[in-house]
């Protein structure tokens, strides 16, 4: 387990290199540069391109920006002049993590609930009604969804703030609009896992053992079912963090998606990858704790690790 | 089979009876009769094998004891009683305190019948702790060391933390067994166990079986299509075709005077090692019948030998030979024994095996 850890460790940041590496030239390959838009004397914008350093050969400024990353030093903001890259996160991801975080639970306790519950009344109207908002969930891009949230709960119905973050009642509809997607998705993938689960073999011991149907549904058909659900939940918190910057800018929200956009807009180099390298990290790390998870509740993931060790 | 002689000599002692069983499932492809009509029993301490080829409705006649069949949609007709009390009337609640405790069952495949992210351990003592719930946590590890002990699994106290892949088939078979035995039921219906095994397991595994059934004195229903599992394990055959009882009588009786010819026919086709093994193995000509249609006579008429005029035309009822035995089969007909006798063995042999 410990070399396994070790090993993925180690992808893992080769995997982050890559990602810094295209986004770093990527960005540069952009047509104009961070100070082009702004009406500037041709000697002035000299005199900027040599303080940030963009005279200097491109294989120049790739080695002093992995220096510096090397540092945790993310450089700084070219657009909100010489603010850190560093301190932008510090303020902003909180929020985005917030909500993050809330979208992320409520997808899975909702989704997954939904799932049992439509698996377990097959063909009846319940499940019927499970598929609908499934289908309408996948359907549905979140943009849509969270207008339609504001519309209908903040300006026709006046019950929950249309915008801003001051509060729990603030924060209901932009968690609903993230987590909607991610909910459906996570009820189909739970309704399918159920239905394949409950023809097993040991399902059908549980029963000749003469358990309540409520303990074979908790004790055995939910816990070998969500294994697939755990599986999705590293991508899916990559759907969540991009369905941010749109939330965030539906509903001003100050969190990190803003600084995302803005640094497009610019060309602000240091902000996109300062942003990007952050992100990276984040879901690097986020799939590789979904993985030990699905050790924890898989025994036999952990033996293809000590398989993986002698191989 | 309704041949009231041979059983009214032991009613008393009947633990498990069957009678007239019907089960169908209606399917888009119209409706399949997988039981058409079985009468069985078992008395206690006794092993019973019902025998047949895959279809025959082995399976759902267990499944069915167990009530584990989904009813609807399966459509169940008859009656099981266990000493006595009518089970397919029986309140759900009620039949679910009865499985597990009264009757244990082992299912075929030891590779899918253990749940893969539970230790062993908490697989048997759950069922123990349901049926009991004075049974303290200490009480049921206690037991289930005890019973894993019983089957046979070494150092059992350190294997309760383990999980299913952990054992191979043959232990995990036993894992199986512990599970169905834990809580001393008073039969077991073991449905093909040792089907997915290999060889040497499959004996060792039959051979602790007998002695479960010995030392707890636990009735067995054993299904099966491996005529070497029943030689070794019942006291009393009950053979399958198509969803009815052809023939049914002590297993010494079945395997050295098979009257039904499909019994004779299916012995037949066991590979021999005494034998040329240069000779091809025999097999029986034709196929089962179809169960969403079946004939109108004997279910085997159609790849029988020794079919009369009659047994295409009608279903024949169970005759009785002896004491115990019994076959469903025209040629037991009193008419039909004065015109042709009884048949030998040889001629049932070579004649419902003939290729046609």
């Amino acid at each position: 387990m410990f070399r396994y850890i070790v090993r993925r460790l180690v992808i893992s940041i080769v995997t982050l290199l890559v990602l810094v590496t295209a986004v770093f030239f990527l960005v540069r390959a952009m047509p104009g540069d961070p100070f082009l838009s702004e009406k500037l004397r041709p000697e002035i914008r000299e005199n900027m391109r040599a303080y940030w350093g963009f005279d200097r050969p491109l294989y120049e400024q790739y080695f002093r920006y992995l220096g510096k990353l090397l540092k945790g030093d993310l450089g700084t903001s070219m657009h909100y002049n010489s603010i850190p890259v560093t301190k932008l996160i510090a303020d902003s991801f909180p929020y985005s993590a917030d909500l993050g975080l809330r979208a992320l639970l409520m997808a899975f306790v909702v989704g997954t609930g939904l799932g049992i519950v439509s698996a377990l009344n097959r063909g009846k109207w319940l499940d019927y009604a499970c598929i609908i908002v499934a289908i309408l969930g996948v359907s549905l891009p979140d943009f849509v969804s969270g207008y339609l949230l504001q519309f209908v709960f903040g300006l026709k119905l006046k019950v929950l703030p249309i915008a801003l973050w001051r509060g729990f009642k603030y924060t209901i509809l932009p968690t609903v609009a993230l987590s909607f997607y991610t909910t459906a998705l996570l009820t189909r993938i739970m309704r399918a896992s159920m239905l394949e689960v409950v023809g097993q073999d040991y399902i059908k011991v549980a029963r000749a053992k003469g358990l309540s149907p409520v303990r074979i549904v908790a004790r055995h058909q939910v816990r070998n079912a969500i294994l697939p659900v755990v599986t999705v939940l590293g991508p899916i918190t990559a759907a969540i963090l991009t369905g941010t910057f749109v939330i965030e800018s539906i509903y001003a929200i100050p969190g990190m998606g803003k600084f995302y956009v803005v640094g497009i807009q610019n060309l602000d180099y240091s902000q996109i990858l300062g942003l990007t390298v952050f992100y990276g990290a984040f879901l690097i790390a986020a799939n590789f704790l979904v993985d030990i998870l699905y050790g924890l509740i898989d025994p036999r993931i952990r033996i293809y690790r000590r398989d993986d060790r002698q191989a | 089979m309704p041949n009231s002689e041979a059983k009214g000599s032991r009613a008393g002692s009947k633990l498990i009876e069957v009678e007239g069983l019907r089960v169908s499932f209606s399917t888009y492809g119209g409706t399949v009769k997988a039981v058409r009509g079985i009468s069985l029993s078992v008395s206690k301490g006794e092993c019973l094998a019902v025998v047949g080829e895959s279809g025959c409705g082995k399976s759902v006649t267990a499944q069915t004891i167990m009530r584990i069949i989904p009813s609807p949609p399966a459509a169940i007709e008859g009656s099981v009683r266990l000493e006595g009390r009518e089970l397919l009337t029986l309140p759900e609640r009620k039949m679910r305190s009865l499985r597990g405790s009264e009757i244990g069952m082992i299912f075929q495949d030891p590779m899918t019948s253990l749940d893969p992210t539970m230790p062993i351990g908490k697989q048997i003592t759950e069922g123990l702790r349901e049926h009991d719930r004075s049974v303290s946590r200490a009480q049921a590890r206690e037991r289930a060391v005890e019973v894993l002990a019983t089957v046979g699994i070494p150092e059992p106290e350190r294997q309760l933390k383990r999980y299913a892949y952990e054992f191979s088939g043959g232990m995990r078979q036993r894992v199986v067994i512990a599970m169905a035995v834990v809580c001393k039921p008073k039969l077991l219906i073991a449905d093909e166990p040792t089907t997915a095994l290999d060889v040497t397991t499959q004996a060792q595994i039959l051979d602790l079986m007998r002695s479960l059934k010995d030392e707890l004195g636990t009735a067995v229903l054993l299904i099966t299509h491996d005529m070497g599992v029943v030689s070794n394990m019942a006291d009393r055959i009950a053979v399958f075709y198509a969803g009815e009882v052809v023939e049914e009588g002590r297993a010494e009786e079945v395997f050295e005077s098979p009257a039904h010819p499909y019994t004779a026919a299916l012995l037949r086709s066991r590979p021999r090692l005494d034998r040329d093994r240069n000779q091809c193995l025999v097999s029986i000509p034709g196929s089962p019948p179809d169960l969403f249609a079946p004939p109108p006579g004997c279910a085997f008429a159609p790849r029988c030998g020794l079919a009369l005029e009659i047994c295409r035309r009608a279903r024949p009822a169970g005759f009785a030979l002896g004491e115990s035995h019994a076959a469903s089969c025209w040629l037991y007909h009193a008419k039909a024994l004065a015109r042709h006798g009884a048949p030998s063995r040889g001629k049932l042999e070579m004649e419902a095996c003939r290729d046609r």
